[in-house]
């Protein structure tokens, strides 16, 4: 017997006790097995939850808004399922290890980093329990759907991402052809600047290196100017602060 | 044809000391070398070190009028008018029958008039001001003159005018693979320039200038490869300066490759020319093969496997095998011939027209089966077939005729169409090149290889055109394949064309007289080079900023753009 298993052994024991003492203890057992047999059920289903997290926290392009619809759906009953095995009920049922596990994903708060690790936790526990008799319910195999549900809706977000990436890469494209061309000008402007000084100059050239505030090439740098302001306004309207930080003009 | 004018300018220095009745010599010994001195200097457009031979020449002989009139020349490579005037009318004023001063002093006081009186003859547009705009000002594709390299007016006013000495002659320019680097060819300079990809900096310099100590340099010796010699009097075949013509990359831009107009020895272009293979690492000079004469134009196969040759000399087109990573594993492949190659008895005259069909242009198909040359004199495609994956030989197709009287340049895009330039008609016109292999299946297969060619209507093919101006030279294709850049050498433009209606997007002046021109891999700049014409205009290389306003704004969410 693992050591896993051994934890188990003090439920066996309230069971056969609650079976010697009739049907209160069928009852009981009924439960405890019920509690389990959603612990599993929690544990099978954690990682299909810490993928979503984790992908949507690694990829501005899917990102917390995408956590929506069946996806969302899915982490709340998981969430709700979790703070019923953490009742007092479950609480007393289940060792401690999947206490904690369930505990710390109860209270994990909103921080996705922190419920990516409890669900790791949760996850955990999957190999660890075993249920005495699998007592099929009809809320377990609701999760199950829900998360085969939240599944697809993922992957349709996933291709959503992907399409958004390209529309993003050509707005960057765009975006930094106009950047580029600004810096272009303006090192151009600055190495003609530098033909200005320290040479003697005439007249006619003081007054070129003079215009040259004003020039063609100046008035070219300041419409680059409003063009890539007004090009920032429509990535900002467009796109949110994630996905902005990755806009990288090489 | 735009190298016999320019040619001038070459002849300047080859034989103005010698175009009177003897040549031009000082009495005094020490004199007379120091003239001599000069000259060579000159020859190798080292103006300045050739101005102070020639004052040490007159500091010992005052009176000799050789080194007067020699330093005039040299004022002239420098952009001083002035003092190119004040030398020659010296030199007038003791033999008020000069014939080369009364030839070139006119035409020296009319550049001078343009830098200094800023009155710019009609027959020559020079010193076009900076920061000018193409016109319609509203085209979506506008270009703006940015900056400049001249080698004709010492003291420019604007900082974006660059006066500088190795702009001699630039007949071609070419942006590195990573579009960091900018090489531009000064023909009658025999060197390539290196800028920065904005043109603010000047990088470096190529000199094409081979002596004994460059022999390594010619793999096979002295040898001429496919039947090609020289004449029994070159003695020393691989010493000599180059003038390098075209410019091309090949494996992701490692190497350049620069052919020469011809070898500075052999002033009828009669003999093997050269190309020079330059590490773009370090920019030097690794490997020179010899090619056929008058090797004009240069183009890589899209597979890697030949770099295609024009010789304009005698109607051919030497393929080079470039497979392998070392410059020393190329080696010469096939001598295509267009029709008939000229034998060198005939190669006579005036080389610059008398050059048989004038072949220039190439272009490999997308799946390099097909090579197209041009021939600017009597107006032919001719096509080659060819065996890129295999062992058979290329097989010339034959010629069409009746398309464009003089076509010059081509590329073909990634859809099958062949874009040429007509200098001639100063057309460009469009054609689905499967059309044109297709048209020259008609003709019968037992046909002779001399007669191989067919006469055909633009309307027989799916042809569309468009006038850009007279003298249509280089023709560029943007990356994106919707613009088409020209330079236009009789109205001395730079014009961009909308390929999809295939109409001018866009115009510009340009110095005179442009005949290169090149696109920055991102597409922002356009690089002309001006090479001049009858000692008129050009020495100059011009940058262009491209801007497409429809393709600039970042669209809205719903996809509905919304307007500045």
């Amino acid at each position: 017997m693992s050591t896993k298993t051994k934890k188990w052994k003090w439920i066996l024991g309230a069971l056969a006790l609650a079976t010697a003492a009739g049907a209160e203890g069928w009852a009981l057992k009924k439960q405890s097995d019920r509690v389990c047999r959603s612990a599993v059920d929690l544990a099978q289903h954690a990682e299909a939850l810490r993928v979503w997290l984790a992908e949507a926290d690694a990829d501005p392009f899917l990102g917390t808004s995408s956590l929506r619809g069946p996806v969302n759906s899915a982490i709340a009953e998981f969430r709700a399922r979790s703070r019923w095995i953490q009742s007092e009920l479950g609480a007393r049922l289940l060792p401690e290890q999947a206490r904690a596990a369930f505990q710390q994903l109860n209270t994990a708060g909103d921080s996705s980093a922190a419920v990516s690790g409890a669900l790791l936790k949760v996850a955990g526990l999957k190999s660890g329990l075993q249920c005495e008799a699998p007592v099929p319910a009809v809320a377990e195999s609701s999760l199950a759907q829900q998360v085969d549900t939240g599944n697809e809706f993922w992957r349709d977000q996933k291709a959503h991402a992907e399409l958004a990436k390209l529309e993003f890469e050509r707005d960057r494209v765009i975006f930094c052809k106009g950047d580029e061309l600004l810096q272009g000008l303006r090192r151009v402007v600055q190495a003609s600047l530098g033909r200005c000084q320290g040479e003697k100059l005439s007249a006619k050239q003081a007054a070129a290196c003079d215009a040259q505030k004003t020039g063609p090439v100046a008035m070219e740098i300041a419409d680059l100017e409003k063009q890539k302001e007004f090009n920032m306004r429509k990535l900002r309207q467009k796109w949110p602060e994630p996905v902005l930080k990755g806009l990288q003009c090489t | 044809m735009h190298v016999t004018l320019l040619s001038i300018a070459l002849f300047f220095f080859s034989f103005a000391a010698n175009a009177a009745d003897k040549p031009r010599s000082c009495e005094r010994k020490e004199a007379q070398s120091l003239l001599e001195q000069g000259m060579v200097l000159q020859g190798e457009l080292e103006s300045e070190r050739a101005l102070e031979k020639y004052k040490a020449c007159l500091a010992a002989e005052p009176a000799c009028q050789a080194c007067v009139y020699e330093s005039g020349w040299s004022y002239w490579k420098l952009g001083q008018w002035e003092e190119t005037v004040a030398a020659w009318e010296s030199v007038l004023a003791a033999n008020p029958s000069d014939p080369d001063v009364l030839q070139f002093l006119p035409t020296a006081k009319e550049n001078l008039s343009l830098v200094k009186v800023k009155k710019i003859p009609t027959t020559f547009v020079s010193g076009v001001k900076l920061g000018a705009r193409s016109t319609p000002a509203d085209s979506p594709l506008s270009l703006l003159f940015l900056a400049r390299r001249q080698s004709y007016n010492r003291t420019p006013e604007s900082p974006l005018d660059v006066f500088d000495a190795d702009i001699q002659s630039p007949k071609s320019v070419h942006f590195s693979a990573d579009g960091k680097k900018v090489y531009v060819n000064s023909l009658e300079g025999g060197r390539t320039a290196i800028f920065d990809a904005l043109g603010t900096e000047k990088l470096g310099l190529i000199r094409h200038k081979f002596t004994e100590a460059e022999a390594q340099f010619f793999l096979e010796g002295e040898k001429a490869p496919w039947g090609y010699s020289f004449a029994k009097s070159v003695k020393k075949p691989n010493e000599f300066v180059g003038k390098p013509v075209e410019i091309e990359h090949s494996h992701a831009g490692k190497f350049l490759w620069i052919p020469y107009y011809r070898r500075s020895y052999d002033a009828n272009g009669a003999m093997p020319s050269a190309l020079a293979i330059v590490d773009t690492a370090t920019d030097k000079i690794v490997r020179v093969m010899a090619v056929g004469p008058i090797s004009k134009y240069v183009k890589r196969s899209h597979t890697n496997r030949w770099m295609a040759v024009s010789h304009w000399g005698d109607n051919t087109v030497g393929l080079i095998d470039m497979r392998g990573k070392k410059p020393d594993a190329f080696r010469h492949e096939q001598l295509l011939v267009v029709e008939k190659k000229i034998p060198a008895k005939e190669m006579k005259g005036d080389r610059d027209s008398n050059c048989g069909f004038c072949v220039r242009g190439l272009a490999f198909t997308e799946d390099d089966k097909y090579l197209f040359v041009t021939r600017m004199k009597g107006g032919g495609l001719s096509v080659f077939k060819l065996d890129p994956k295999g062992p058979a030989m290329p097989l010339y197709l034959g010629t069409l005729f009746g398309l464009v009287p003089g076509p010059r340049d081509l590329e073909i895009n990634d859809k099958g169409e062949l874009f040429v330039t007509c200098n001639a008609s100063g057309m460009v016109m469009r054609v689905p090149w499967r059309e044109l292999v297709a048209k020259l299946g008609e003709i019968p297969a037992d046909t002779k290889y001399e007669a191989r060619s067919l006469r055909i209507k633009a309307s027989d093919v799916s042809s569309a055109k468009v006038y850009v101006g007279e003298g249509a030279r280089s023709l560029r294709l943007s990356k994106d394949g919707k613009t088409i850049f020209v330079t236009v050498n009789k109205t001395s433009e730079l014009v961009g064309v909308d390929v999809s209606a295939m109409r001018i997007a866009a115009r510009i002046p340009v110095d005179s007289y442009p005949v290169g021109l090149e696109l920055s891999p991102d597409g922002s700049q356009v690089w002309v080079t001006s090479q001049g014409r009858s000692a008129k205009g050009g020495n100059s290389v011009g940058v262009f900023q491209a801007r497409y306003k429809m393709q600039e704004i970042v669209p809205s969410a719903h996809g509905e753009d919304e307007k500045k």
